[in-house]
């Protein structure tokens, strides 16, 4: 069941209404119920049983943690966590990462020459398992260190895992962030019911009206790079980075907007990442909660590890003062940004590509942070100045862009053929002559587009002051009500939706 | 070690770290008051700590610090390695 289609909005219309009309101490019970039924409607049945596996193991495991900590005995502690990760990533890495490890093995078998042929297995992973993995991961370590009390009771924990909007897409949320809001049961509040609503409309607006038309750009160019090569190349890089934020960002608008509906504020995943300033901003702005999870889990342990201090104690003595303060640092951003690589999908193009390419992104702005600033004083730049703003956040979506070709492609040595197709554009005269209307989209619908980009960048300007929701409801009535009524209207006009259009899927819905 | 000790000690570490003589903390002092205090120096400035004081920071404590006041009452309270 798609979050743009017809059926999903009778789900949440139903859900919603049962939600309020409950007692407040059963809505929490409704919210498991929902969360069931859309599984039910979304994934195949039989692949719950991995979810319910999860929430089995890591309510054993947590009570296990509790318990042994209470007695004093941190050994016993520790193996129940280990336990629990060990469980819950060994179903993730199994469902996700079997096929490539098995493709390697099978590569390296043919390389040396060996028969060997591991057949590739044909496992079906259950609806928002990469998301839900995170967020057990993080919570059984939060117990294990005190951070946050074990649930006792597991149907409680089911609708932590569980909880429906977050099955999407995520957001990868924290039990201390979510635990009082997902069992206290809200009262019904027409506001906070109705901003939710608005919110869900503009993620549809950006998944139907924007994302759609740039994934017809997108896909007709990657079809024949032959044909389209040179500026197009660029065309679709940026078209595309513009589909996947309006296509992600529009569906946590949706999920985010309907548990807003619930009473229940979910964890923020994007805050207008275009504006920002270097590509570690921009990475604090863009997809945050797998971020801030990566920064928390990983990168913190890591970096305060027994190994790592040794690492930075021996840089010093060998390297001085300076590198020991960076090669460790980046060296744990690396660990960081495989796994980033990892998590998005088994392939070496998103493990290398991507993770490798933001990698070297922010360890080169890192190096060379001293080399750049000379620069700016011996050219005098003035670095308190929009024209200086506008060309650092251009230089962030370029680099981003690029990153995004190996997430759009995914094959490693496809996407570096694709870029050597677009190296060196000589086809400027594609921008004047009409040429990109022959991309899928006629003259209207790329007007349409180009018209909805400025309406999101408008939005987008708005958002870096405070709520838009908040601004629109402090206008007069007509305004407000043309707001929304365009908005509607614009859905359902331009909207590409119905038969003959594949848009109604996620991209992140796949991870 | 009494509280201006700490702080006379925590200011070392922190010039140190941001390398910067200049740097003077104090209890409100926030990452919001350094320019280069990110989530990554902040890693590096609480190993430094924890080797200066010869103590070891819990992950719910390294969570949880506001300040360097906060910091501070985190060493205060702790027994040396």
């Amino acid at each position: 069941m798609s979050i743009t289609s017809f059926p999903f909005l009778l789900f949440f219309a139903v859900t919603l209404g049962v939600y309020y009309i409950l007692p407040l101490r059963f809505r929490w019970s409704a919210l498991l119920v929902s969360s069931l039924l859309f599984f039910h409607f979304s994934a195949a049945d039989y692949t719950i049983i991995y979810a319910a596996g999860a929430v089995l193991v890591t309510t054993l495991c947590t009570r296990g943690i509790t318990k042994a900590e209470e007695t004093g005995a941190g050994k016993k502690a520790r193996l129940w966590l280990i336990l629990g990760l060990a469980v819950n990533l060994g179903i993730l890495a199994t469902l996700k990462y079997s096929g490539f490890v098995i493709g390697n093995v099978n590569f390296a078998a043919g390389l040396a020459g060996s028969g060997l042929r591991l057949p590739q297995p044909d496992l079906l992973a259950p609806l928002g398992v990469s998301f839900y993995t995170m967020s057990v991961a993080g919570y059984l370590l939060d117990v294990y260190w005190g951070i946050c009390p074990a649930q006792t009771d597991i149907f409680k924990t089911a609708l932590f895992v569980g909880y429906w909007p977050q099955l999407t897409s995520g957001p990868i949320t924290r039990y201390n962030e979510v635990r009082d809001q997902l069992y206290e049961g809200h009262r019904f509040d027409p506001r906070q019911v109705s901003f939710g609503m608005q919110r869900m409309l503009w993620g549809i607006f950006k998944k139907l009206v924007i994302s759609a038309r740039l994934g017809v750009v997108v896909d007709t160019i990657y079809a024949d790079t032959v044909t389209y090569n040179g500026f197009y190349i660029w065309v679709a890089a940026v078209s595309f980075l513009f589909q996947l934020y309006t296509d992600f960002s529009g569906c946590m608008d949706i999920i985010l907007g309907a548990s807003e509906c619930y009473g229940i504020r979910l964890p923020e995943n994007f805050r207008t990442p275009f504006f920002s300033r270097s590509v570690q901003e921009y990475w604090q702005r863009w997809h945050m909660t797998l971020g801030a999870w990566l920064k928390d889990y990983i990168l913190y342990p890591v970096l305060r590890s027994g190994a790592w201090r040794s690492l930075t104690r021996w840089t010093r003595a060998h390297l001085g003062k300076k590198a020991a303060k960076q090669v460790p640092s980046i060296l744990g951003m690396l660990c960081v940004w495989l796994l980033m690589g990892l998590w998005h999908g088994g392939t070496w193009g998103y493990i290398i590509g991507w993770g490798l390419w933001f990698w070297l992104c922010i360890a080169s702005a890192q190096v060379l942070d001293p080399v750049f600033k000379k620069a700016i004083r011996l050219l005098r730049i003035n670095t308190e100045c929009f024209s200086w703003h506008l060309f650092q956040s251009l230089r962030v979506f370029v680099l981003a862009a690029i990153g995004n070709m190996f997430f759009r492609l995914r094959g490693f040595m496809e996407t570096l053929h694709v870029i050597r197709a677009g190296l060196f554009p000589d086809n400027p005269e594609i921008f004047f002559d009409g040429s990109l209307f022959s991309l899928g989209l006629d003259a209207p619908d790329f007007i349409a587009m180009v018209v909805s980009l400025l309406v999101l960048l408008a939005v987008s300007v708005l958002q870096e002051r405070g709520s838009v929701r908040e601004q629109i409801e402090k206008q007069n009535l007509v305004f407000r009500w043309v707001v929304w009524y365009a908005l509607i209207f614009g859905i359902l006009i331009f909207g590409m939706y119905g038969p003959g259009y594949d848009a109604a899927d996620f991209i992140y819905r796949g991870f | 070690m009494n509280r201006e000790e700490i702080f006379e000690k925590l200011t070392s570490i922190f010039r140190d770290v941001f390398d910067d003589d200049t740097i003077e903390i104090a209890e409100d002092t926030t990452a919001a008051d350094i320019e280069d205090w990110d989530s990554l120096t902040h890693i590096m400035l609480l190993s430094a700590v924890e080797d200066g004081f010869g103590i070891r920071f819990d992950m719910k404590a390294v969570q949880g610090l506001k300040d360097v006041g906060a910091m501070a009452d985190l060493i205060a309270g702790q027994p040396a390695r």
